[in-house]
């Protein structure tokens, strides 16, 4: 029936005037540390539709060992993914799209969800659409189509606000939406087919007798990390024992010096010591692996990973320029770092740039292990418990010895057999006496 | 005969006729839908037989007898009578008739099944159809809510005897010596024109502060001004609060600030207001969710919080017009047929037939500044129009409200005669996003009223020729 008018009856128009009254605002990585250029994408958490509010950690990057969440710097929809997660951004780089519902002032209104995205703008309040617009084919609120154009749009699943006119005054015709869909389809495809070749996902069946916990960020960082160091190098591991009773010893006596120094001198210390000795004789333990050209790429540095077990999961920070340092004073800064793993406070750099890794299991009690390589390094140490064994003198005696158990992986792709054993004989050596770490250490 | 409960089955179901159900039956039957429609009183519902239609006779009636007794056109007649019952008739026998057979005609051709009766939901995918004494249930696949509205009630004045609603009004036989309306909206200003128009006594009680919301003051400044020459008297601030009948005529009691005063009418119609036709459906049976002024709750395709079940035109939010309910029907009509549509336009044209007629589509200045765009405004008199000046019709303008940097077009108001005709190109206008340029572009015939629009454009380009 057609007669009267109701109260509020424009409100109808109002809503469908709403529905556009967007603009876009273009997301770039930001300097995620000192020195930072580039961050990979790892994971975005959010996804294309999806509504987020400003400060809302939408995609993870990471820059070495550290993985850092990005906020969104607005509150809106996030419309477009630029850059996909596996790829890396340089800072300032484009990386997303996200489209703003221009009065939505983003601290005062979060956006919980689409719906309400939808139902905020039906309000059609304090708009300022005209102020804010990038795309010129909307103007006033409104997308410069003509309704069956709209609906073709529509037919094709597109949104047609993301479309720049290539008609008089910015209008939208049938052949933008074609243009649209067919670079957007040439995208999709390139997705996908990166997808397939690095991406296969094991789902589990949810079942009542399981519960179940999202990943946090750096446990998915860790297992991402320790997926692709598997996938690129060929893992080999050694394992071997030595005697220590010298280095206990020597511990011993110079536990009170450094404790006067407010140093804790740990075996790690020792070891750390030890192993850059190691790396300077085999200088194919302190190299990594171009893939790209083939190449060996050997590191005149010596910057040693220290894996720290923390409550969040595993960090490995590194002591930069080991090599130039004494056992004090890289005794001194594992602690440091240890720490700053624990609180949280590691600098991206810290984690960069490593030669390679020492893990520690032995505080808590193994002997022999398999460690990851921390690629893309070519080799890692594992350090196992000291025990007291009967062993076998020169002159056939037994005796009690302190025997320390040692793992060792390498990537066999530059590193053969007899270095990687010859390199443990010589860190056996070194960790055997360890007066030899002065004269050659 | 009663029949029991063996359940007649049904695809899908649309219950109402109006402008709203039988375009969505019709338009559903020719996307391929097996369909049948259910109407408990004359097909084509309120609109064909006791709304727009009825009243634009009766407004174009009364303009023919005004025409002719100012004898400004050189038409002389000895005695001009008006034959309020020989008008009925015409209307009745020749319009209204004509219109709902045509309705009737057009469901049957495209094969829409007609069922007679009221129908109301006793499952969510059963109705009974009630029809005197006889029943019918019809299990059904889908259905469409179409059932419109009808005039709202005030508790002092229930419609008896001379307490008319629109429906009464227009059927009344006898020019009226008093005529009170209450309510200044579309209907009421209507009807008063045509009362006024044919010498009745006429007296308009709006509770608001002016005449015919929705449109703007300038506008309805027009209708007050032939108003006062036609000599209504126009009460607004005012309240109905009682109407009593006696032998001879109808004594109405209203308050101004809470002080009361009173006005003798041999008619009062009472138009404040419509109602969604949604209490007596069994829509809660139906599952389907109304708010609480009996509006259901719709989303972008028409789709009520059943998905099964859509409903259309007046019973949900939004102007009861008639337009919204066809546009309304053929959108639901395709989403049912698996189409990818949604309601999606911006402009709804609204007319009021009233002296001078007044049509709006979009945004009027105020409404674009309140949602923070910076507009033009360009106003072209008709007294400076070829077209109106013969017409001898020169009151009225055409105005077009175009956002201020790119010329595009975001509303228009045009007040005068033939403005509901000239609204159209305006709506098209708006709807498919059209600069100023290019209606100033577009020739216009001459001599006509829609030349208005042309120079309205021209004067928006800042190269106006006839001003």
């Amino acid at each position: 029936m057609a007669y009267e008018e109701k109260p509020g009856n424009r409100d109808l128009m109002e809503i469908k005037e709403g529905t556009s009254e967007s603009s876009t605002f273009i997301v770039r990585l930001p300097k995620v540390g000192e020195g930072i250029t580039e961050g990979k994408l790892v994971t975005w958490l959010v996804s294309v539709g999806d509504a987020v509010t400003e400060d809302e950690a939408i995609v993870e990057v990471q820059n070495d060992k550290l993985l850092q969440e990005v906020p969104s710097p607005v509150t809106g929809v996030l419309s477009k993914i630029l850059v996909e997660a596996g790829n890396t951004a340089q800072v300032d780089e484009a990386i997303a799209e996200i489209k703003i519902n221009n009065h939505v002032s983003s601290k005062e209104e979060p956006v919980a969800s689409k719906e309400e995205v939808a139902l905020d703008t039906k309000k059609g309040k304090q708009v300022q659409p005209s102020k804010l617009q990038s795309n010129q084919s909307v103007v006033a609120g409104r997308v410069l189509a003509m309704p069956s154009v709209r609906q073709y749009a529509r037919d094709k699943g597109v949104e047609i606000s993301d479309i720049t006119g290539s008609g008089k005054h910015g209008h939208i015709t049938i052949e933008d939406i074609d243009a649209f869909i067919a670079v957007s389809v040439k995208e999709t495809k390139k997705i996908s087919t990166t997808k397939q070749t690095t991406q296969e996902v094991y789902a589990i069946a949810e079942t009542t007798d399981t519960t179940r916990e999202k990943m946090s960020v750096t446990r998915r960082a860790i297992s991402k990390a320790m997926i692709n160091s598997q996938r690129h190098a060929s893992h080999v591991s050694i394992f071997d024992e030595v005697e220590v009773s010298r280095l206990i010893a020597h511990r011993n006596r110079f536990k009170e010096v450094a404790a006067d120094q407010d140093i804790k001198l740990t075996y790690l210390a020792y070891m750390s010591k030890a192993v850059i000795a190691v790396l300077r004789k085999y200088p194919i333990l302190n190299a990594s692996v171009d893939e790209a050209s083939d190449e060996i790429v050997y590191k005149k540095y010596f910057n040693l990973g220290i894996a720290v077990d923390t409550q969040r999961g595993l960090y490995v920070p590194n002591i930069k320029n080991a090599d130039r340092k004494g056992i004090f004073t890289i005794a001194k800064e594992i602690v440091e770092l240890a720490n700053k793993a624990h609180e949280g406070t590691l600098e991206p750099d810290e984690m960069k740039n490593g030669s390679t890794t020492i893990t520690s299991i032995g505080p808590i009690g193994g002997k022999w292990f398999t460690p990851i390589i921390n690629f893309p390094e070519v080799a890692i140490f594992g350090m196992g418990r000291i025990e007291k064994k009967p062993i076998v003198l020169e002159d056939d005696m037994l005796a009690v010895g302190s025997i320390l158990h040692l793992s060792m992986s390498f990537d066999h792709r530059i590193v053969d057999g007899a270095v990687a054993q010859n390199a443990m004989n010589e860190l056996k050596r070194f960790m055997e006496d360890p007066e030899l770490l002065l004269m050659e250490g | 005969m009663v029949v029991g409960n063996f359940a007649k089955e049904l695809d899908l179901v649309v219950i109402g006729s109006g402008p709203g159900g039988y375009v969505a039956a019709i338009r559903a039957a020719q996307l391929g839908k097996k369909v049948a429609i259910i109407e408990r009183d004359a097909i084509g519902g309120a609109c064909l037989n006791v709304g727009c239609i009825p009243s634009k006779v009766l407004i174009q009636a009364a303009h023919h007898f005004v025409d002719v007794k100012s004898e400004k056109y050189g038409v002389v007649a000895k005695e001009v009578v008006f034959d309020l019952e020989k008008t009925q008739r015409w209307k009745n026998d020749e319009v209204i008739s004509k219109l709902t057979k045509g309705v009737e005609s057009l469901l049957k051709k495209n094969k829409v099944e007609i069922i007679r009766g009221s129908a109301f939901f006793n499952e969510p995918h059963q109705l009974r159809v009630v029809i005197g004494d006889e029943a019918q249930s019809y299990q059904f696949k889908e259905a469409i809510i179409a059932t419109g509205s009808r005039p709202l009630e005030i508790s002092g004045l229930p419609f008896k005897g001379r307490v008319l609603d629109s429906t009464g009004a227009l059927e009344l036989k006898i020019i009226p010596k008093h005529f009170v309306v209450i309510g200044g909206g579309y209907i009421g200003c209507q009807m008063a024109s045509v009362f006024a128009n044919l010498g009745s006594k006429v007296t308009i009680i709006e509770a608001a502060d002016n005449l015919l919301m929705g449109f703007e003051d300038d506008m309805v400044d027009l209708v007050k001004k032939q108003f006062a020459l036609k000599h209504v008297d126009v009460i607004t601030k005012a309240k109905a609060k009682v109407a009593i009948e006696s032998e001879d005529g109808v004594h109405i009691t209203y308050t101004i600030n809470g002080k009361e005063s009173s006005v003798d009418a041999d008619i009062v119609m009472v138009s404040v207001g419509r109602v969604p036709n949604t209490d007596d459906l069994g829509l809660q049976i139906a599952g389907v969710e109304v708010d609480q002024r009996g509006f259901i709750k719709v989303d972008e395709q028409g789709r009520t919080s059943q998905s099964h079940i859509f409903a259309i035109g007046d019973v949900t939010l939004g102007p009861a017009l008639a337009h919204k309910a066809s546009y309304e029907a053929k959108i639901a009509a395709a989403a049912l047929a698996g189409h990818n549509v949604k309601i999606d336009y911006v402009a709804m044209p609204a007319v009021c037939s009233a002296d001078p007629e007044l049509a709006i589509v979009g945004l009027s200045k105020k409404q674009a500044e309140e949602k923070g765009i910076e507009v033009n405004v360009s106003l072209f008199p008709l007294a400076a129009s070829g077209s109106a000046i013969s017409l001898g019709e020169t009151e009225g303008f055409v105005r077009i409200i175009t956002e201020k940097h790119t010329g595009l077009i975001l509303g228009g108001q045009v007040a005068g005669v033939g403005a509901g005709a000239m609204i159209a190109e305006l709506a098209l206008a708006i709807e498919t996003r059209m600069n100023v340029e290019d209606i100033a572009l577009t020739i216009h015939a001459h001599p006509t009223m829609s030349e208005a629009v042309l120079d309205a454009a021209d004067f928006a380009l800042g190269l106006p020729i006839h001003i």
